[in-house]
């Protein structure tokens, strides 16, 4: 157990994972990151509102989550990219049962990303499509989901990204693994940019926002994704405005 | 340092740092197309009064809408054959009012993040055909840190965008010929940051004052300094430079 002074004075009792009872809207739920998201947290006892944007919903999703066997509620939605309504909707609806949010996780479907999109893909239609996707539903899913975290002034987010949005595409700097495209550094860089913003708007309301930028093979790094979401939403990040661990 | 026989495309091209830079390029010799949505023919009017040939060209152009982007790349490509040298300096900061998270609105967002990166975006995409083909292209970015304390989540994720592509396009492209660079920047000196400081309601030339004392170095960096600086990336011969971003802000960051 940590106790130490939290933002407004609260005392801060939390240890890393303490879970149980917490609520989470998990954006992207069908994503690689946000299914190992979804069971670790169910399996710590965390009530999940999972969210998958109408192509990328994959059926048997809560089932796979609730494999662990815990007994976190979990209800599954669609909301097509754009729809702020949906977004509003399907948030509402959680906390309609539930009372509260505590933490949002938006994990976008890089996996589906890489394997559809060529890397020297220079069309405007795939930018118009990602930059919605991605940025634009990071936005409205945070926006949905902020009034009901500052009602308890208490929140933590989590923005998922890729390294691409610092080195261009390799694991450093100069180095081509072939592994992003344009389109995807430009939107990764944005994700960081949007989300240092948004740290510092909210995190006087009790609200932290921080971020996790996947290495080009983070697909079989998945145990330091947990690592760091866990970090972030305990209550360790509670001063960490607006930080990205990349796990290259 | 010879930029004729060269095209260039500047976005934000009649704005405070745009102008600086358009002269800059033209008088080493480019044929710049001074893009922006208004005031782009005054200022290439301007230009062409201190040369004997004609060495820029209004584009007006909206860059957040893509089919005026195509339609402003069809024109120039028939004119000019197509752009060497693209600045992508275009940006608007967003709502003065109701502009920090929440209160912002999804649709003030979306206009924002669609002139400041998906605008630079459209540009970029359409411009490297001709440079590979070409052999020859520079692509400048007008940027920020990616991390700043009181820019408004979408301008900063539009500028800081910016970062990705440079790093990108240069690691693909470098051997075409085409070399990137990036100067992200903090408070300029330029009539933006003006009109910025005077809808948080303050004095304008008391705020600029105090602006230019945040800085380590005593002054915030002008439009020439920055135009300079992009000429001296254009014309630098060796790839090795491509991909660089410099963070050009006085140490503010650093102070924080």
């Amino acid at each position: 157990m940590r106790r130490i002074n939290g933002i407004r004075g609260k005392t801060m009792i939390e240890p890393i994972a303490d879970y149980k009872g917490r609520n989470c809207v998990v954006f992207g739920a069908s994503s690689l990151v946000g299914r190992e998201i979804g069971r670790h947290l169910a399996r710590h006892g965390v009530n999940l509102c999972l969210i998958d944007l109408g192509p990328y919903r994959h059926d048997g999703l809560v089932e796979k989550v609730r494999e662990s066997g815990s007994e976190a509620r979990v209800i599954h939605q669609t909301v097509a990219s754009g729809d702020e309504d949906g977004f509003k909707r399907v948030v509402g609806e959680a906390v309609d049962e539930w009372g509260s949010i505590d933490y949002l996780v938006c994990a976008y479907y890089l996996e589906d990303e890489a394997e559809s999109r060529a890397l020297d893909d220079l069309s405007l239609d795939s930018w118009d499509e990602l930059l919605q996707g991605w940025v634009m539903n990071y936005f409205l899913v945070t926006r949905a989901t902020f009034p009901h975290m500052i009602r308890g002034e208490k929140g933590r987010v989590v923005f998922v990204n890729t390294s691409t949005g610092y080195t261009g595409e390799g694991e450093g700097e100069g180095e081509i693994t072939m592994g992003g495209s344009i389109h995807e550094s430009a939107c990764s860089s944005a994700v960081t940019g949007m989300m240092t913003s948004i740290a510092r708007d909210i995190i006087p309301r009790g609200v932290s926002v921080n971020g996790i930028a996947l290495g080009p093979n983070y697909e079989n790094d998945m145990d330091r994704v947990i690592w760091a979401t866990d970090f972030w939403l305990s209550g360790m990040c509670e001063y960490a405005c607006g930080q990205i661990l990349r796990l290259y | 340092m010879d930029l004729r026989g060269r095209v260039s495309l500047v976005t934000g091209g009649a704005g405070g740092i745009g102008i600086k830079v358009c002269e800059r390029l033209a008088a080493l010799g480019s044929f710049v197309y001074v893009c922006d949505i208004k005031g782009a023919a005054a200022v290439a009017d301007r230009i062409n009064l201190g040369y004997r040939e004609p060495r820029a060209g209004p584009a007006r152009c909206d860059i957040s809408d893509r089919e005026a982007v195509e339609a402003m790349y069809a024109h120039m490509s028939r004119e000019k054959g197509g752009v060497d040298i693209l600045v992508n300096n275009a940006a608007v900061y967003g709502p003065l009012k109701a502009r920090d998270f929440p209160e912002i609105s999804y649709a003030d967002f979306l206009k924002t993040i669609q002139v400041d990166l998906s605008g630079a975006m459209y540009c970029t995409l359409l411009a490297i055909p001709h440079m590979k083909q070409e052999g020859w292209g520079r692509i400048i970015f007008t940027a920020a840190p990616m991390s700043s304390s009181g820019i408004p989540a979408p301008y900063l994720a539009g500028k800081a965008g910016f970062i990705g592509l440079t790093k990108y396009l240069s690691q693909r492209f470098s051997e075409d010929g085409i070399h990137t660079f990036a100067l992200a920047l903090r408070h300029v000196d330029t009539p933006l940051i003006r009109k910025v400081v005077e809808s948080r309601g303050h004095d304008p030339e008391k705020a600029v004052k105090s602006l230019h004392e945040k800085s380590l170095t005593g002054k915030m960096i002008t439009p020439d300094e920055i135009a300079a600086i992009y000429a001296y990336f254009i014309s630098t011969a060796s790839p090795r430079t491509s991909g660089t971003v410099i963070l050009a802000d006085g140490g503010i960051t650093y102070l924080r």
